[in-house]
């Protein structure tokens, strides 16, 4: 959804429409989640966080102004809620998500033990790929991290990314390419 | 390749679209973010497990709802808080001791019972304060009559009659003063 059509759709939410509230999820719900899940590297916390993405969306709505990109508006509150998630669970570790170490899937250990017994195709081949890229992230630092995933799960400009992490510009990039840099040689090796 | 402050941000800029004249050694970091930007595309996206995005929706259809039922408890608190205000602005007009509280154990029961059997008390005394008066208004007329009067008292009052006469009956001549 882009340029008129979601600017209508949006003004209709903001006037109160349920359904156009529900096209604003289905468009963006699947960059969300993925957005969440490369963030806490869960389904648990990510399927959490998209409901309650879900809700501020309601909540806030009102105060976006169309004059601005509707993509970093809504990934700036994603972003300040992971960030808000990690400190949750770094300040009380009982806060921790319950979590058996998630594979791509979101599948429970017990559907992944019946998975075990099954044959190895092209999507379980892709899944191991997408968890070795999992854990070339989970291996950057978190500042960096979040850069490169505001940058592709957000659409989100250099200059935007520095405004929603509140540092320069010039350091935004630096960390970008140092952090692209070092998911290479991880997943290359 | 080692680029300032200054440099990133140019570069940054020119990955952002903007018409940046670039050094070679920027145009090639440039191209090198760009590349690893592309070879990225696709990998880090997720599936989404079925069920969590229908999930979602219920959850905000839920909230929609929601500020509908909030805008009726807005309205139930702010009915009670003009009630509390009316209240607050009327107790000052009230004369003391006339708001009781019949929870005896209330401090504000208690300091009205007090304030009444003050009120009492104070009728008593007064009373009390008259009666005294008046017994001794009739002492001091007994002490006043019992006692013999002296004799330029009598006279006094003999010239006092003669004048009442005089000016009553149009005597002809005034009593004769003597001194």
């Amino acid at each position: 959804m882009q340029g008129e059509r979601l600017r209508e759709t949006i003004a209709s939410a903001q006037a109160g429409s349920a359904d156009a509230y529900r096209a604003l999820l289905r468009v963006y719900g699947p960059r969300l989640y993925g957005y969440f899940y490369r963030a806490t590297r869960n389904h648990h916390d990510a399927e959490d966080l998209l409901g309650e993405i879900s809700l501020r969306l309601v909540r806030r709505l009102k105060t976006y102004d169309e004059r601005g990109r509707f993509d970093p508006w809504l990934f700036r509150i994603a972003a300040n809620m992971v960030r808000d998630r990690i400190r949750r669970i770094k300040t009380a570790p009982s806060a921790l998500s319950f979590s058996f170490g998630d594979d791509e899937s979101g599948a429970s250990p017990i559907d992944r033990i019946a998975d075990d017994a099954a044959p190895v195709d092209a999507a379980a081949l892709a899944a191991e790929a997408s968890g070795a890229l999992q854990d070339a992230l989970a291996k950057l630092d978190e500042p960096t991290r979040e850069v490169i995933l505001l940058r592709h799960f957000g659409g989100m400009s250099y200059k935007e990314i520095a405004e929603v992490c509140g540092c320069p510009l010039g350091t935004v990039l630096a960390r970008v390419h140092r952090g692209l840099k070092k998911l290479r040689v991880i997943m290359d090796t | 390749m080692t680029l300032n402050d200054r440099q990133w941000q140019r570069v940054a800029r020119g990955m952002d679209g903007e018409g940046v004249e670039l050094s070679a050694e920027e145009r090639s970091v440039l191209e090198e973010v760009r590349a690893a930007e592309q070879a990225l595309l696709g990998r880090l996206d997720v599936t989404l497990p079925a069920g969590v995005l229908a999930k979602a929706e219920r959850r905000m259809t839920a909230e929609l709802a929601r500020p509908r039922r909030g805008i009726r408890w807005v309205y139930g608190a702010v009915a009670a808080a003009a009630v509390v205000l009316i209240v607050a602005g009327l107790l000052p007009l009230l004369p003391p001791g006339s708001v009781t509280n019949k929870d005896a154990a209330d401090p504000l029961r208690a300091a009205s019972t007090e304030q009444l059997l003050n009120s009492v008390a104070l009728t008593e005394v007064e009373a009390e304060v008259a009666l005294l008066d008046s017994q001794l208004s009739e002492l001091e007329a007994d002490l006043w009559l019992s006692r013999a009067p002296e004799p330029g008292e009598a006279k006094m009052d003999s010239i006092e009659q003669q004048l009442d006469d005089f000016w009553l009956d149009g005597g002809a001549s005034l009593p004769e003063i003597e001194g």
